[in-house]
């Protein structure tokens, strides 16, 4: 049995990588998969913030490569779950403190453990994201609607396909997306990123405050059921593990003339 | 936007593009009377992949 190891890419930072990467990891431990997360952002570590397990890391990706302890020790079970596991970054050193070769290593003493291993990669085309990418199967590049991101992941992409024998799959998530800026044309819709980018959606997820709530709080939104975005990544999720799931509708909802009486008899708060 | 992409991809710095089509617009020129007003290049998109779309009004032969 061996599990799938997956990089959540994008080119662009900020895109929504570590906050995809924690969310996804999440909803697939929540279907019963077990999952490893791997922060590969070394030097800038994220992922134990969004996971809440920041104050549980002992050791790091970087002492298990270097050998100063074994990977079970440095992998810290999530509070909330014990499907899930995360591998967190080091703080102290960069992006040269790993190589390709003992990613790949890694990955495979990984994904004889684990269901799944969800690597969070750094933002950049240069060694970090050539490690991060190096023992992956499958990848997930994020993009936003806008004309700097879809421009990032382009290349990213180029880079991908360049690597098809190592690299089997990769998919599309459009994050962040807006609604009703969609509508008013202010901000590229679902199908004119895909036309764009030619590659295979795998889902999109709307703009939320709750990912900010959720971060500061260090509880990913796909693990509890009130949320757009955590729908949208609990979808995923789903569609990582081989189901149909249709594209949330993410229609504006139209006023309604009670909320437009309303809103004329309301004053206005200046 | 797509335009942008399709000059990332194929590393095409400014001028170069233009450079080919006047050069291939030579090129047929030697062959061919051409309707130059016509004369349209079309960079196009297919999946990931760019054509480079030439059309040249072909007026009468040159012997």
């Amino acid at each position: 049995m061996s599990g799938r190891v997956i990089v959540i890419t994008s080119g662009k930072g900020g895109v929504g990588k570590t906050t995809a990467s924690a969310n996804i990891g999440v909803a697939l431990a929540n279907t019963g998969a077990s999952v490893a997360l791997v922060d590969m952002d070394i030097g800038l570590r994220n992922l134990d913030i969004l996971m809440g397990l920041e104050n549980r890391v002992v050791y790091n990706l970087v002492d298990v490569v270097e050998e100063r302890c074994k990977l079970r020790q440095a992998l810290v079970k999530d509070k909330r779950n014990p499907n899930l596991s995360l591998l967190p970054a080091a703080q102290t050193r960069d992006k040269t403190a790993v190589n390709a070769e003992q990613m790949k290593k890694l990955c495979l003493e990984l994904k004889n453990t684990f269901d799944f291993v969800v690597i969070d990669c750094p933002a950049g085309i240069e060694s970090g994201f050539q490690n991060a990418i190096a023992g992956a199967e499958e990848a997930i590049v994020i993009v936003t609607p806008e004309m700097s991101a879809v421009r990032d992941a382009d290349r990213i992409i180029g880079l991908l396909e360049a690597r098809k024998d190592e690299i089997e799959q990769y998919r599309l998530v459009i994050n962040r997306i807006r609604p009703a800026m969609v509508k008013n044309a202010d901000m590229m819709s679902v199908e004119d990123v895909l036309e764009i980018l030619s590659i295979k959606l795998l889902g999109v997820v709307p703009e939320d405050e709750e990912i900010i709530i959720s971060t500061n709080k260090g509880e990913p939104v796909s693990g509890t059921d009130n949320t757009r975005s955590g729908l949208a990544f609990r979808n995923i999720a789903r569609r990582l593990r081989g189901e149909d799931v249709p594209l949330m509708d993410l229609d504006v909802q139209s006023e309604t003339w009670l909320n437009r009486i309303v809103k004329f008899f309301t004053p206005v708060r200046v | 936007m797509r335009d942008m992409l399709v000059h990332d991809r194929l590393e095409l710095p400014a001028g170069r593009l233009e450079s080919l089509e006047e050069e291939l617009l030579a090129v047929v020129s030697r062959y061919f009377e051409l309707d130059k007003e016509t004369t349209r290049f079309d960079l196009q998109q297919y999946d990931r992949r760019a054509a480079l779309i030439a059309n040249f009004r072909l007026l009468r032969s040159k012997c």
